[in-house]
This record gives C-alpha cells, structure tokens and sequence, in this order.
C-alpha cells in the first residue's frame, strides 16, 4: 500500500504576496471611475497596512482590529451611497471586501480565493462598458493574476519573471481558439432571471423631463451615444434630427410625458412591408446600452430588423431598458396618419395662466397672421433676428413665468429654452404642438462610413402639427444659431469656449487638433469594428450565422456542433502535446526495432531488464532458447554495431535486413 | 506514521477501492530502474482549487447571461479554456520525465535515511515537480531543460535490514495549482539499516573471556599496557598515532601495546544468550562503535560468520551490516 494523498505546504510566500497586490492594483483600477474615491483610497491604505505587517514592522492586526475596520468600512460605505442598492454600489462593496480581504491574506487558501475574487472583479468591470480598450485592458489584467496564481502555486522560483510572463500570455493565446469556438457556437439566450440589481447611472444626456433655466451649465459628455451606418445615400447634416421622446406636457415649468404619450410609447405600430417609393433613408444603428428603453431614428422611422419597435409616433422602442450593446435596422417610410381629437387637446394645452406676457404676445401675433405657416416663420424671425444668444451657460431663470423672463429678459440659453419657449407659444397661438428630445448632428467617420453621435449632440426642438402637412418640424434653435444644425455644437459655442469645459480629459475636446482628430477617428473605427462583430454577437446574428453554415439549427443541434468543434480543437491542442513524446517514443528506428524484440521475448517469458546490456540480454536469450543460438548471436551483434555507433539508427537497409532476421526467430519454449 | 501535520485535501481514498487502485496501479506500472514518464504513467484530476476556478467561470457565465452582456460572456468562456490548457500543461510538464534511484546511505534504525534520485527533465521543456513517499519528505524540484538534478529524499527507518519505501509520488500542480499531474512509481529504491545501537549497553565479551578475569576492563588496561614505537601503517586508527614523536620527528609512529593474554577485541553474538535478539543486535551495534570510536581493532562473530579483527570505516561498515542482515547474514 503506498500513499495516495497529496497535501501541500500552506505557507504563502513573498513574490505570491507581491503579485496579489500587483493584481489588486489592476483589477480595482478597472473600477475607478465607478466606486466612491475613498474606497480606492482605502485599497491603498489596506496594501500599506499589509505590506508593513508582512515586514513585521506592525503586529499583524487580531480579529477585534480586523473586525472593527470591517464594521466601520461598511457603515461608511452604506451612508456614502445613501444606501442605495444598484450595480455600481454592488461592485463597490465588493472592491471592499476584497481590500478587506487582503488584511487576512496569510495562507494559500486566503490566497487563491483572493485571485478568484480578482478575476470576478475584473469581469465585472465589463457590466460598464464593453469597448476594445476595456477590453484588452481586462484581458490583459487576467493575465496578470494567473501569474499571481502561478506565484500563489509556487511555481516561479526558477523562472525569470520574463519567461513567466511569456509562458502565461503564451497559453492565453492557446486558450484562444477555444474561447473563439465557445463564443460563437455556445448558444444565446435571454436572461434565465431578472437581475435584482439594475444600474444607477443613466448613461444619456437626455432626460424625460425638460426643465430650462434649472441649470446655469449644461452638463456635457464626450461619451458615444450611438453610430448610424447608413445603407445609401446620407442625409444632410442638417437634417440628422435622431428623435427619442416627445415632450407633450407643460406644467408651468417644465415639459413631461402625458400618460396618454406613455401608452402611446408602448404600442407597437406594423413594421413595414415591400419597399415603397417615398422610402428615403435605409440604415443600421449600432446603440451604446443607456438604461432606458429608447431607441434613436430620423423622421418616419419603421423598425425593419432587431430588436425594438415602432411606436405609432415613429418612435423606436424596446421591450426592456437597454444595457448591453444593441442593434437594429430602420427604414424610413412616410405614412399618413391621423390624430384623434382627444391628442389634439393634448397637445394644446397649457396651464391656467402661465406666462401671461408670452401668451398675450403669441395671441396678438396670431390675429395679425391667421395663417399657421407664416406665423412660424415669423416667430423663428424674432429669434434670428433680435438679439437672442445661443450659450451653454445661460442665466438661471428664477422668476414664476420662466418663458416670460427669457423671452423677454435674459434671452440667452440653449435648444431647451428655445424649445419650450417655441412650444409654447404656438400652444398659446393656437396651433397644436409638442416637444421632441434626442440628438442632432453626429460625426462622421470617413474611414468607417459610419456616423457617431455622442451625449454632448443631445438636442431639443418642436414639432407643430399644420392640417394639410402634418406635424411639421420646428428647430427654433436653427434660427438662433445656424451653426448648431449645420455643423454641430463645437462650432456652435466655438467662440463662448465652453465645449466640454467640464470634462478637460475628453479627447474629443482636442479635436480641432489634427493629430487628435486622425487618432479619435482612427480608434472609433476599430472600437466600432470590435462592437459591430464582437460585442454584438447576439442571439439574431447566431442563429444567420448558424443559418449560414449549418443550415436551420435548434438549441440541440446548436449544442451538439459546440460540443463538436470543442473537442476538434481540444483535440488539436492535446495532439500538440503529445507530439513531443511520440516523437520521442519513436525515437530512432533501429532502438524501436530492439525495443519491440525485448518486448517479444518478455512476453515469452524472459524478464528482461530495459538497464541491461546487448550483450547481457544476449546471454540470457541465449540460455533461454539454446537452438537459436546462432540467429541471436547474429541479430544481437548487429544490435551492438548499430546502437551505439555515432550515426545512431544505421541505414534503412540493414534495419531491413535485421527485421527479417526478427521474423526467423521462433522463440518457442 | 508520519510527525507532519495532515492536511485533508487531494485524493485519500481508502478500503476496497483504495485497494483496487493500488492493485490496478501495481499491475500499469511495474517496478523499474529508470522510469520515464508517459500516458501510461500520468494521472492529471483537477484539485480542488481546479474545480472552485470551474465554479467561477460558471458562476461568471451566469452573470453574462442574466445581464445579457457578451464580454462577460466571454471571460466565463476564457476561464474555461485556460482551465482546459493548464490540463495540457499540467501533462506537458510532467511528460518526458525520466527518474532513476541512484543510491542510498545506509543509517541506523530510527534516523532519516538518504535516497539519492536522479531526475532529468526532457529536451523540449523545463519542469518542477515534487517527488516523495510521505507528505512531510515531498522535494521539490525545479529542472532546466535537458537538466539532470539530484533528489535527495529523507524517509525515517523503522526497522533494522533493508528498507524498500516502495512506490513513490512524482506530483506537481504547476502552472496555477488547478490541475495535479501525478505519477506513482516503484524505482526499487533500497536502503540497508543497521540496528539501532542500544542506549544503555551492558557490554559482555567472548565466553573464554568471561570465565577468567571481571567484566570487560581487562583491554583498557591492556590498551594503556605501553610496549613501544612502531612505524605506522596506513589505515591504523588515529588515536594510536604517537603524536608527541610526530611533532619531535616529522615521522608517524604508531604506539604498540602489549597483547592481553586472551582475545578482549572480539565482540560475540554468542556471548548475548538469552536475550532477545533486537536488544541483542542493538548492544553489538553499540559495542562496535564504541570500540571504533576508542580505535581499537575488533572482530565480530556471528552464528557462522565472523569479521575482523580490524577498524576502520569499511570494517565498521562489514560488520554493521552483517547485524543488519541478520539472520540472512552470511
């Protein structure tokens, strides 16, 4: 009976000890932007407190000490995100726990649960974003704790820290392939439970209230909205209005949702059908996840692939809030519709009161010029041409009649202002309204051929419904300040400077600067490229794929062919590892020959030692078998000569003739 | 059986499975002088540090799913596959292996013996490995390419001839500590223990002895029984050297005592009867090294055999083993 066990040496040692702080560094990095700062200072502190401890300048803390941090931490951490449960205060409390988790960091076991916790913290992070460069940095940071790991394992002490790094990164490239081969063929499917905890941030510049003069400073972001490719010609810029919300609803303050508008945004309207002559624009939206159901498209938009729909308000929606990277395809086709009595109340009414001075105006204006065109065109003049001021950075508007004191007073704000204002004085004129929140504009990547629109494009203009055209769009904003529509919001507010002022760090601040301009191109196509055919590997473009190349597939058969490439490639991968020992088994073919002639005479009951000499086996062969005395001699003199010669093997001919010899030999008791 | 603190991890399967796989493994890997390792000789299980790595990539899956997230996705897919290349790996490491028991010192009853192994890793890669019998003796071993390394490996005697510790554990968990790669291996590894010597001996001498003059002290006084100078003979105990002649002269010389009239050098394993015959080896093994230690020459008789007279290490060493063997001495 011999020992089956194996027990191994629980002690940790320093270089383990190093790397894991290595790879906390690493992995708690990937969440700075997205957990309280003081809990990034507290990592560090914690690596402090353990390294002077491991140095043996301080006693290591006892549990009352260690407990008592736990406690204080959490509560802190509690009333710091005002106890809210979302998945960003989830990761956080895990980045804490796995600080804390480093103080009791003394045996193996502490250690190899902490590098699992890195690795799901790491994966975590792309809960956030999904783009190339989190990406490769993720990647990149789980290389670094399996070399924690193989430090935890104690498998680099002869190794330098160069090699281990190439062996790691080394079999990370091994592992691609199958990552590969899982990725594509491992079915897809939709959420086997709703997940409790759902995302705080709101990642939009838009918002389903609209309440101009709020802020003294637009809130701006260089973060990506969406990228349109489009199929066919392009609009112009101009005319690139991505609608999102209508606003219906005016409180005295600001512009909301009605109910009727929500259940409206609920509906879905038929998707299109054959291709028809008024259609204008065909193409695809690729969308950054945001949180809220909303989808982006020009005027007439039909969802014709994907997942949202469209509202019978054109409008694109989804079922559920979007948080991962989405895509679908809309073609445009203008359609007549109607809108009932009942939505023509709703879009004209306004509180009891409001904004006497601006109503009284909108009416005087309106028995002046009875017809609803002109009288448009003649408010969209009083913009253009008195001295009203586009500025990200307008006065607050303090006053009970926030319209009256714009516009008449302050006049100076951005497309809210103008908005509401517009909206509501067509309401007050008598001629139906609402307004509409999306974005404007957007920017080209001529390299990709795709459009991107980022948060900073948000918009808001009006549509006005006119009897014998339908609900017309209005962009008061276009009258104030033509730039905003013709070339963006950094034209725009060139001369103010107030583009992404709060946001220094946002390349696309810099990008009036040609290098910057041709380095945020150049990365915004290869980011869009890793979103287009990585990220939005979804269960649609499986199952054409799978479609494609194995013709119509259910989950069976779909498992069945995952299950199938997998071992192609596992066995690919493991022949590759045996090829060195066969190589090595087949060796040359003059030792195979004398191998297999041993492995005979075992067989026929000689024990033979693989240590023992020719010359000895000889011997005891020949005992064993005295008749064939003579064809041992010869065949085991040849052995001798060809064995151990320099040019080890001996040529095919004489192997030859020694088989032959072989096939002589009756070993016969 | 061993003093190490057990641990409960690994594969510690007992009673009749155990048994089978022992027999099962008896009969895969006959005993060998030199072994090289194979598919036939490696076992690779995943340990349980393996199977918790599996947990979280299914656990890092699930998330992926619920969230709808591909990347996510993608990492519970990249977890697999490098638990599936750290198998390969694990076998690669071990593969090519070649272990051969090169010797073993001979010690004495309840002290740690030396096994001297040879281990050589193959020409395409470096390898660490651990080898032993019990936990508490486990080497570890990191080999370069093409290296040959020596593997001293302790195991505590328990009992006096020779000791054949048996099939011996070639593991390693290298690269992450998720996959072991194992091999169990009989190399005929064999030490010769010698007797433990007795702690308090009560020495006898030769029956002639015995009858004639009081206990034992006749040879000391024989031994201070100066008689003279003689030119000293290479391999004549040290402390026999005239060293106040060597430092007038420069020459060694060797002090000549007078013979006793009878045979005090002979340590006899007859002159022991009646006692039982472990205390009895182990007072012989304690009666020669105390002679070897003082320098006298001595010779040892055992039933059908005898040694000596002589000193010296290689004399020591013959009649050492002679106890150790006995009966299967001559």
């Amino acid at each position: 009976m011999f020992k089956r066990s194996f027990d191994e040496s629980p002690a940790l040692d320093t270089r383990a000890l190093v790397w894991m702080v290595f790879s906390l560094a690493a992995a708690a990095g990937a969440h700075w932007n997205h957990v309280p700062v003081w809990l990034l200072g507290f990592a560090c502190v914690s690596v402090f407190w353990r390294t002077r401890v491991y140095q043996g300048k301080w006693p290591a803390p006892s549990t009352w000490v260690k407990g008592g941090v736990m406690v204080v931490t959490s509560v802190a951490y509690v009333f710091s995100t005002q106890a809210q449960f979302t998945v960003e205060t989830a990761v956080g409390f895990f980045v804490l726990a796995y600080a804390l988790k480093l103080l009791e960091l003394n045996q193996r076991r502490d250690a190899f649960l902490f590098s699992f916790m890195t690795l799901f913290l790491l994966c975590l992070g792309f809960l956030f974003t999904q783009s190339l460069f989190v990406s490769l940095y993720i990647f990149i940071a789980m290389g670094l704790s399996f070399v924690a790991l193989m430090a935890v394992n104690q498998s680099l002490k002869s190794r330098s820290i160069g090699a281990t790094f190439k062996g790691v990164y080394g079999s990370m490239a091994v592992a691609a392939p199958l990552l590969i081969v899982m990725y594509l063929f491992f079915p897809r499917f939709g959420p086997l439970w709703a997940m409790p905890l759902k995302s705080s941030t709101a990642f939009t510049g838009l918002d389903e209230t609209m309440s101009p003069g709020d802020v003294a400073n637009l809130a701006q972001s260089g973060e990506r909205a969406f990228r349109i490719v489009f199929n066919g010609p392009r609009p112009a810029y101009r005319d690139l209005y991505w609608r999102a919300l209508i606003l219906d609803r005016y409180d005295g303050t600001s512009w909301k949702r009605s109910f009727s508008q929500t259940n409206r945004d609920r509906q879905g309207a038929v998707r299109p059908g054959a291709r028809t002559q008024t259609e204008q624009w065909d193409y695809e939206v690729l969308l950054e996840p945001h949180n809220r159901e909303w989808g982006f498209a020009l005027d007439d938009a039909k969802v014709a692939r994907g997942a949202p729909f469209s509202t019978p308000d054109q409008l694109v929606r989804f079922m559920r809030d979007v948080k991962s990277p989405e895509w679908y395809r809309v073609i445009n086709q203008a359609e007549e519709y109607r809108e009932s009595a009942q939505s023509f109340a709703r879009f004209s009414s306004l509180p009891q009161g409001s904004n006497p001075r601006t109503a009284e105006w909108a009416k005087q204006l309106r028995e002046t010029t009875p017809d609803a065109g002109t009288f448009i065109k003649t408010v969209l003049t009083r913009f253009n041409q008195e001295p009203y001021a586009y500025t990200l950075s307008p006065p607050l508007l303090t006053s009970p009649n926030r319209i009256d004191e714009f516009f008449f007073d302050t006049r100076r704000g951005f497309c809210e202002h103008y908005a509401s204002t517009m909206a509501f004085i067509l309401r007050a004129a008598n001629i139906p309204s609402r307004v509409l929140a999306g974005y404007q504009g957007g920017e080209w990547n001529e390299q990709g051929g795709f459009l991107v629109v980022h948060q900073y494009d948000a918009h808001a203009w009006v549509e006005a419904w006119l009897p014998e055209r339908g609900w017309v769009r209005v962009d008061p904003t276009a009258a104030v300040a033509p730039q905003r529509v013709e070339s963006g919001i950094r034209d725009a507010v060139a001369e103010e400077g107030t583009f992404l002022q709060n946001t220094p760090l946002s390349l696309a601040r810099y990008n009036h600067i040609g290098v910057f301009a041709w380095a945020t191109n150049n990365l915004e196509y290869m980011n869009y490229m890793w979103q287009k055919w990585v990220v939005n590997y979804d269960q649609e473009k499986q199952s054409s794929f799978f479609k494609r190349w194995f013709g119509d597939s259910d989950m069976k058969t779909m498992l069945m062919i995952l299950a199938g490439v997998s071992m192609m490639v596992f066995l690919v991968l493991s022949l590759l590892t045996l090829k060195a020992e066969w190589r090595r088994n087949k060796g040359d073919p003059m030792v195979r020959l004398y191998r297999s002639l041993l492995n005979r005479m075992n067989k026929k009951g000689l024990l033979l030692d693989a240590g023992l000499t020719p010359g000895q086996a000889l011997a005891l062969a020949i005992k064993k078998w005295p008749r064939q005395r003579k064809l041992l001699r010869q065949i085991f003199s040849e052995f001798e000569q060809n064995l151990y010669a320099d040019d080890a093997g001996g040529s095919p001919d004489r192997v030859r003739r020694l088989k032959r010899d072989i096939k002589q030999l009756a070993l016969n008791p | 059986m061993t003093t190490g603190i057990r641990q409960k991890s690994g594969a510690r399967i007992g009673g009749q499975l155990g048994r089978r796989i022992d027999k099962w493994v008896e009969k895969r890997l006959p005993p060998v002088e030199e072994a090289t390792l194979s598919h036939r000789a490696i076992f690779v299980l995943p340990t349980r540090w393996g199977v918790g790595f599996l947990m979280l990539a299914g656990l890092i899956l699930l998330t992926g799913i619920n969230y709808q997230n591909s990347m996510i996705l993608a990492v519970g897919f990249f977890l697999i596959s490098i638990f599936v290349v750290n198998i390969l790996i694990a076998y690669r490491n071990m593969s090519g292996l070649v272990i051969r028991f090169h010797r073993a010192a001979s010690c004495f009853s309840d002290e740690l013996a030396g096994f001297e192994f040879l281990v050589s890793a193959s020409e395409h890669g470096a390898a660490t490995v651990q080898l032993g019998w019990t936990p508490d003796s486990y080497v570890t071993l990191d080999l370069d390419q093409n290296g040959q390394r020596r593997a001293v490996i302790e195991y505590r005697c328990r009992k006096r001839g020779w000791l054949t510790p048996g099939r011996m554990l070639i593991t390693s968990t290298y690269p992450m500590g998720l996959i072991r790669a194992w091999s169990w291996q009989d190399l005929n590894a064999k030490a010769l223990v010698y007797p433990r010597p007795a702690t308090q001996p009560q020495f006898k001498w030769s029956a002639s002895l015995a009858e004639g003059e009081g206990k034992g002290d006749s040879h000391i006084v024989g031994q201070e029984d100066f008689a003279g100078l003689r030119t000293y003979v290479p391999g004549e105990p040290l402390t026999r050297i005239a060293w106040k002649k060597y430092a007038q002269q420069g020459e060694l010389y060797s002090k000549e005592f007078s013979q006793p009239e009878l045979d005090p050098d002979w340590i006899d394993f007859d002159a022991y009867q009646g006692m039982e015959t472990e205390l009895r080896l182990s007072t012989l093994c304690a009666q020669i090294l105390e002679l070897e230690q003082k320098g006298t020459p001595y010779g040892l008789r055992m039933p059908g055999w005898a040694c000596g007279p002589g000193s010296g290490l290689e004399h020591r060493n013959k009649c050492l083993t002679a106890l150790a063997k006995y009966p299967d001495h001559v």
